[in-house]
């Protein structure tokens, strides 16, 4: 894939910094600040200037306005056929982080088209500047996509293939994928397509319906939200001393999401994530509470709040294991750098199993969460942040 | 959708098609059956996913235009697949768990391929399967991965769908996956294939591809474990640092796993199945090395501890408090270590406690201390089922007993080493004394030394008190007057209490019927003295306790013929020699001498387990001390040097000559017999025996050689020079060898010692290809240019052996001179010659089972070899003896590989007569002449000559130490029972079968499995048919060689016969008639075993 670039590589050493747990929480201000800045940085603008130096030796773009580089693209949208420059292009070069709504997608695809991006050009911009992950191929449009750059297609003809699809698939009862057939392999598969009519064929046998695109993800957040009750459980008695009431479970063995996340963030008191004056803006938008996990549960979550509750859950249960045993564990520098490894690998294969991009150390979300899980106690660090002490 | 072929569809003539098994990515297997044979086989059809193709009406694929090259391209991937296959097959170690390839070949507009059909299961279809046979599966999937590595590949797609395990042969799953097989270096980027379920997380993460290693296989390998275990998958929450698992109720083998099993498998999971690399264990190696120990924790025991009858001394006194302290100490601290002067009864007080308490333990050992640990360990007798192997080393055999011991020591237990006469912190292995004491177990310790480490257990022991020697003395030597008690006291003071010293006074009085006053009269006159100063330093009481038994062994009346005796045991190991085998070697004529030794108290005739013939330490010390550098001493190396040739036929002497080499290492002798004793040691022993003391030994022997030919040159110091350079790693001292040898190739030369030239040339060529060999550009042609020289070279060598020959006596003279010394005795020359000679040897099978095709070219260079040597021959001596029967040598080859056996017997003949004219003794080539005559007569029928050949050849192996030979041993048993004489076969079959373990070679296993089917073939055909069953199955594996696929061809004939069905009749004559055809192809139709199968 992608080599770290420098600015990457420094994130990641912030995160690796030594910090002396004595002082951890004065650190952890400090801290909170670099992620802050990384909130900052408008990842699309930079991406794209990086790309145009990259493509057009003749001009220096480092220093070009906004309303410049505004023309340049739209005269790269106007010769690739594409209709006007869409608004959200407009917004993503003022700073404006880009959602990840369907239509969105979409965008980013005819972006990366007009600028005339190859694959491997596009899979790099969505992971560095849309923050997303490129070409999901058991998605008709994103398969589509990637079959139309592989094959140089120009955009209406891109278009009129999904269109094609999209009509054929109607008719047709939803395909069920096999389980284990890796969306990896689909593209793949893909890449050796050079004909129309096979990848037509071949898609309509091998895609999952957009709405079934997260169950992945749904299905190990519900399973991580049992795991977290049950922790949360014991973390509470060994915090109190005794057999707690159960808090965290319904008679019906529902967890109870509300005092659960609760508990997770901040072990005491209700926050308002809102009010934390301190934390990065990318960090709080889609934050796993109450409200985000009843869209999980209902379908109607975006891909960002997935992507959010799976981390966090996840980070929960994984340090919650390793910490609550008949007492709170405290680890020595190897064991946590071990511990640090292992979440750091899982996470990323859960998140790349749900489709979703993996952990970027310049996404302040993911900074911040590898931050603390580099730490003696990953679960206090993290509360702290929250508390916004 | 895929269009399959139909059921009965014929391809090249050959295969008709049954059923599908099974669809990949590229391929879908069928399976057929050959029409030849009526076998089943597996057809593969290249048939790829992403192509867009149909299938004509006659089967033939039609592919889409746009997509041929992308289909060609991918048939090209697929074939390399196969290469790749075909390549690992050659691997060694990977021959039986790799697919043969039967038939490949284009048909339909596609490429298929062939591969045998086996009897068994993928390992989804575990469940029959214990869990030790699910370890020993996962173990051999680790090991074949290990090998992949090692060539380079990592596996990537480990699962159970890919190993196949057949019906009768679980320890060999094969592998039918190579196309997820990746090179390590072209794998950071670009796709690979895996199975999710049991892929490591780099592999999934595109980002984390170039993370793919060893480690990424490993991943997979603790879930095929987990999954063997626990019949499921991991979850995330069981692939942490921390993770527990439930061995009581989350496995069906909950009964199985015992807490060490537990213990092993939690350290593998927590080292394989690791979402970081980081956190994986760095090679399969570590975790065969686990699961190794997992299946000894699971397997069904089959040895255990001996627990040994020890005999207590018939007059065991006083000592109470003492037996109650060890008592003490002993639950208090698990550990007491005795200690004491020598002689003062430690050993004695150990075997009394070892008695009194042994009931209350479930497991009691006696181990007598011997060198060091390692021999320690192999030279006591306390666990039953553990044997050495045919050429084991000491290390590998001690750790075997020491991994049994740990199995089975588990609480409860007392072991006792007695004389550990050294500081433990100065044995070479300590370690392995450490590993005893952490065994849970009691332990129970004597030794001379003090031991400043484990102080806190130490318990010094003092003589016993004047109350208990009187009554010591009167249990050996009764007395009636109550007057003589004064005179005891006198001997007893004389001998500072010592108890050793009083039993041996009061056993020799008895002896002599003399009273306690006539034998204090007789000792006082003698020199012996009252010492009154009763609190000397121990180390110096040990002293005078010696000089006293000095004095007493040089006063008493023991004869010259005793001492000797005497002299000869005290180089015996400290736990002695069995009775019985003792007598073997001391000639029966001075038996009465050991009698006398054993009434008079200097030797002990115990039971010790067995019976056992011992002398103390204290004493052997003393004699060794007294004998060194006089006449006794120097007939007693005689001895020793005598048996030392002929004992590494025995493990038990090979335990006697460790100790006279450690006798004469450590009592520091300097005669030149102690020099060669120690060097003839090293050389025979350096085979078996990592033991750390031969570098000491052998630079011991440089010095005695050193100071006796200062100035003058010496060949024995040459040859232990030589072996010394043998024993360093050539790899760290490659410079220091080289060096060495360049200065003693310059010093022998100087001497005109051709010999001794050739062997430090030899040295240094083949040090510096042993060198070269580890480097990563090694090829074999820079080997042979290395070691061409030394060929080369040879000439003046082969010169005075000519001459040794022509004028024996004198070059023998000349070679005195040079002080060859003991080395004139093992016909040095031919060895040495013969050995160099057989690295250019053809092999055996290449002369006897030549490939058709080759077999021109073979005589070509054979004849070449023989007009070289005959123009060496003639060029340096006509009548050279060794270029002479060298010659016979090719020429009989030649004939062999002509098919002219009766003419190459009468040359092989006369190289054997050649031998017996020249007077020249038996060595390592003759018996391969006598092979090849035993092989030739039986390819003619002759099976008498046969069966001499077969018998003189394993006897002068036997006469010259030489192992025996299986394969010979197989074929003599084969010729009785060709000949008709079946008692004798089921003699022979008989001897063998002790050697016929799992380890030894599959040919071997075969050749024995064939000759037990010939045995049953008339008295229970049954039998008969499951032996050859066996031996096609074991021929099989070794199908690629010749004879294996002889063997292969025969057991097809006689199962044919032995079919009763006519279906099944028919299918092995099929079978039968196929193989035959290749065979012929491989060996020619002319070959005898060709013709012979066919009648």
């Amino acid at each position: 894939m992608f080599e770290d670039g420098t600015k990457t590589v420094f994130a990641k050493q912030q995160v690796e910094m030594e910090v002396d747990p004595e002082n951890i929480y004065d650190a952890i201000y400090e801290y909170i600040e670099y992620a802050k800045e990384l909130d900052s940085r408008n990842l699309f603008k930079e991406n794209l200037v990086k790309y145009l130096n990259k493509t057009d030796s003749e001009k220096d773009y480092s220093t070009v306005e906004n309303s410049e580089l505004r023309k340049e693209i739209a005269k790269r949208y106007k010769a690739t056929g594409l209709e006007e420059l869409p608004k959200s292009v407009k917004n993503w070069l003022e700073g404006t982080p880009p959602g990840l709504s369907r239509e969105n997608r979409i965008n980013m695809y005819n972006f990366c088209i007009a600028m005339g991006m190859n694959v491997e050009e596009t899979k790099e911009f969505f992971l560095k500047a849309f923050l997303t992950i490129p070409f999901d191929f058991k998605d008709i449009v994103d398969a589509t996509y990637y079959y139309g750059v592989s094959n140089k297609k120009e955009y209406k003809d891109i278009n009129k293939l999904i269109t094609e699809i999209t009509d054929l698939v109607k008719d047709k009862n939803p395909v069920e994928l096999k389980e284990n057939k890796e969306t990896k392999k689909i593209g793949i598969d893909i890449s050796d397509i050079h004909n129309d009519d096979v990848f037509k064929e071949y898609i309509i046998g091998n895609h999952i319906d957009s709405e079934k695109s997260f169950r992945t993800a749904k299905k190990y957040i519900m399973d991580f939200l049992v795991t977290d009750a049950q922790l949360a459980q014991k973390e509470m008695e060994l915090l109190e001393g005794k057999a707690a009431s159960n808090k965290f479970f319904k008679e019906n063995s529902d967890v109870v999401i509300a005092e659960l996340l609760n508990w997770i963030f901040c072990s005491e008191e209700t926050i308002s994530l809102k009010e934390i004056e301190g934390l990065p803006k990318r960090f709080k938008s889609g934050f796993p509470r109450a409200m985000e996990l009843s869209e999980i549960i209902n379908d109607k979550a975006s891909s960002d709040v997935y992507r959010k509750a799976l981390i966090v859950l996840n980070f929960y249960a994984f340090f919650g294991d390793i910490l609550f045993k008949d007492h709170i564990i405290q680890r020595d520098e190897e064991e946590i750098r071990e511990d640090f490894d292992d979440f750091h690998a899982i996470v990323c294969k859960n998140l790349e199993e749900s489709g979703f991009v993996q952990l970027y150390y310049r996404n302040p979300f993911d900074w911040l969460i590898l931050f603390c899980a580099r730490q003696e106690n990953p679960i206090e660090v993290f509360r702290q942040c929250l508390s916004g002490e | 959708m895929r269009e399959r072929l139909k059921k009965d569809y014929i391809l090249k003539e050959s295969y008709i098609v049954r059923d599908v098994i099974g669809e990949g990515a590229s391929c879908i297997a069928y399976e057929v059956e050959e029409k030849k044979t009526s076998l089943a086989r597996v057809l593969k059809e290249f048939y790829p996913i992403s192509v867009l193709i149909e299938r004509n009406i006659d089967g033939s694929l039609i592919i889409d235009e746009k997509q041929i090259d992308e289909f060609n391209g991918k048939k090209n991937h697929f074939e390399e697949s196969i290469k790749k296959q075909i390549l690992l097959k050659k691997q060694k170690g990977l021959i039986n768990q790799t697919y043969d390839l039967y038939d490949s070949f284009n048909e339909n507009n596609t490429f298929y391929v062939v591969e045998p059909y086996f009897e068994g299961k993928p390992y989804t279809y575990k469940d029959g399967l214990s869990l030790y046979d699910r370890i020993c599966v996962c173990t051999a999937v680790a090991k074949y991965v290990e090998k992949c590595h090692s060539s380079n590949y990592l596996c990537l797609d480990i699962k159970p769908e890919n190993i196949f395990v057949p019906e009768d042969n679980r320890e060999n799953p094969m592998f039918f996956d190579f196309d997820s097989m990746r090179e390590k270096d072209g794998i950071s980027f670009g796709y690979s294939s895996y199975t999710h379920e049991w892929a490591a997380p780099e592999q999934i993460i595109p980002s984390n591809f170039k993370l793919i290693s060893e480690a990424t296989d490993v991943y997979s390998l603790g879930e095929l474990v987990f999954w063997s275990v626990f019949d499921r998958h991991s979850r995330q929450e069981e692939q942490r640092r921390v993770s527990n698992y439930n061995f009581k109720e989350d496995t069906q083998f909950y009964n199985d796993i015992n807490s060490e099993a537990e213990e092993v498998l939690s350290n593998i999971f927590h080292n394989t199945i690791r979402s970081s690399i980081k956190n994986r264990f760095n090679s399969v190696k570590e975790l065969i090395n686990e699961l190794e120990k997992l299946k000894r924790s699971l397997y069904p025991k089959e040895y255990k501890i001996k627990n040994p009858h020890i005999e207590e001394i018939n007059y065991f006194v006083g000592r109470e408090n003492e037996l109650e302290e060890i008592e003490k100490r002993i639950s208090e601290n698990h550990k007491v270590i005795i200690t004491g002067i020598g002689g003062v009864g430690k050993s004695h007080l150990a075997k009394k406690y070892f008695n009194l308490h042994r009931k209350e333990y479930k497991n009691v050992l006696f181990l007598s201390f011997s060198i060091g640990m390692v021999n320690t360990i192999i030279y006591n007798d306390f666990i039953s089922g553990i044997e050495r192997k045919r050429e084991e080393t000491d290390t590998s055999y001690c750790n075997k007993k020491i991994s049994a011991l740990e199995e089975l020591i588990n609480g409860n237990s007392l072991i006792v080493i007695d004389n550990i006469n050294i500081e433990f912190e100065k044995i070479d292995d300590k370690e392995l004394l450490k590993r005893l004491f952490s065994l849970p177990a009691d332990f129970l310790i004597t030794s001379r030394c003090n031991q400043p480490s484990y102080s806190s257990f130490q318990m010094n022991i003092s003589t016993i008190d004047i109350d208990n020697l009187f009554q010591l003395y009167k249990k050996y030597c009764p007395f009636s007057s109550d007057n003589e008690d004064i005179y005891v006291k006198k001997i007893a003071e004389m001998g500072m209490y010592h108890t050793l010293f009083v039993e041996l006074i009061a056993k020799q009085a008895k002896n002599l019927g003399q009273k306690p006053e006539e034998t204090y009269n007789y000792l006082k006159e003698n020199g012996l003295t009252v010492q009154h100063d009763l609190k000397v330093k121990w180390e110096l009481k040990d002293e005078t306790i010696s000089e006293h038994f000095k004095q007493l062994f040089n006063i008493s009346n023991i004869g010259l013929q005793a001492k000797l005796v005497l002299a000869f045991l005290a180089f015996f190991p400290e736990k002695g020699v069995r009775y019985s085998r003792a007598k073997e070697i001391i000639n029966k004529k001075i038996w009465d001498s050991v009698i006398f030794l054993i009434d008079n108290g200097w030797v002990e005739d115990v039971l010790e387990g067995e019976r056992v013939l011992k002398i103390h330490p204290v004493i052997s010390s003393v004699i060794i001390d007294e004998i060194k550098g006089n006449e006794l001493g120097e007939k007693t190396l005689n001895s020793y040097s005598k048996i030392l040739k002929k004992s590494y036929s025995c493990f038990e002497e090979k335990e006697l000559s460790d100790s006279v080499a450690y006798n004469i290492f450590r009592y520091d002798f300097k005669e030149l017999k102690a020099a060669n004793y120690l060097t003839r040691f090293v050389e025979l022993s350096r085979k078996y025996s990592d033991n750390i003391l031969l570098e000491e030994y052998v630079q011991r022997a440089i010095d005695i050689y050193n100071q006796i030919f200062a100035e003058e040159y010496a060949a024995v110091r040459e040859k232990a020079l030589i072996l010394s350079c043998e024993l360093k790693d050539v790899n760290n001292y490659f410079g220091e060898i080289k060096n060495i040898c360049d200065e003693h190739i310059k010093i022998s030369q100087k001497n005109k010692d051709d010999y001794f030239c050739i062997l430090w040339r030899s040295l240094k060529h083949f040090s510096y290809v042993e060198y070269i060999k580890n480097s990563e550009d090694f090829q074999v042609k820079d080997a042979l240019d290395a070691i061409l020289p030394v060929i080369n070279v040879n000439q003046n060598w082969v010169n005075i052996s000519a001459k040794r020959i022509i004028k024996k006596d004198k070059i023998k003279d000349s070679l005195k001179k040079l002080n060859y010394d003991y080395l004139l005795e093992d016909d040095v020359f031919f060895i040495a010659f013969l050995k160099l000679a057989e690295n250019m040897e053809m092999e055996y099978e290449d002369i006897f089972y030549c490939d058709y095709s080759d077999r021109q070219s073979n005589i070509y260079s054979l004849r070449k070899a023989i007009s070289m040597r005959k123009y060496f021959a003639k060029y340096y001596n006509p009548s050279d003896f060794v270029n002479n029967i060298l010659i016979l040598f090719d020429k009989s080859r030649v004939y062999i590989l002509s098919a002219k056996y009766s003419e190459a017997i009468d040359l092989l003949n006369k190289i054997i007569e050649n031998y017996q004219n020249a007077n020249v003794l038996n060595d390592s080539f003759i018996v391969k002449v006598h092979e090849y005559i035993a092989e030739c007569s039986r390819l003619i029928g002759d099976y008498y000559t046969a069966i001499n050949e077969y018998k003189t050849s394993m006897e002068i192996r036997e006469e010259l130490g030489i192992s025996d030979s299986i394969q010979c041993m197989i074929m003599l048993a084969r010729m009785y029972l060709y000949s008709g004489n079946t008692n004798e076969g089921k003699k022979q079959m008989h001897k063998i079968s002790n050697l016929i373990t799992n380890d030894i070679e599959d040919i071997y296993r075969a050749g024995y499995s064939y000759n037990k089917a010939l045995i049953y073939i008339t008295e229970n055909p049954l039998e008969a048919k499951e032996a050859f069953s066996e031996a096609k199955h074991l021929y099989f594996g070794k199908i690629s060689s010749k004879r294996g696929h002889l063997g292969y061809v025969a057991c097809l004939k006689e199962l044919s016969k032995l079919m009763i069905s006519e279906k099944n009749k028919s299918k092995f004559i099929n079978a039968y008639n196929l193989e035959l055809g290749r065979l012929e192809e491989k060996i020619g139709k002319t070959h005898p075993d060709v013709k012979r199968l066919k009648e």
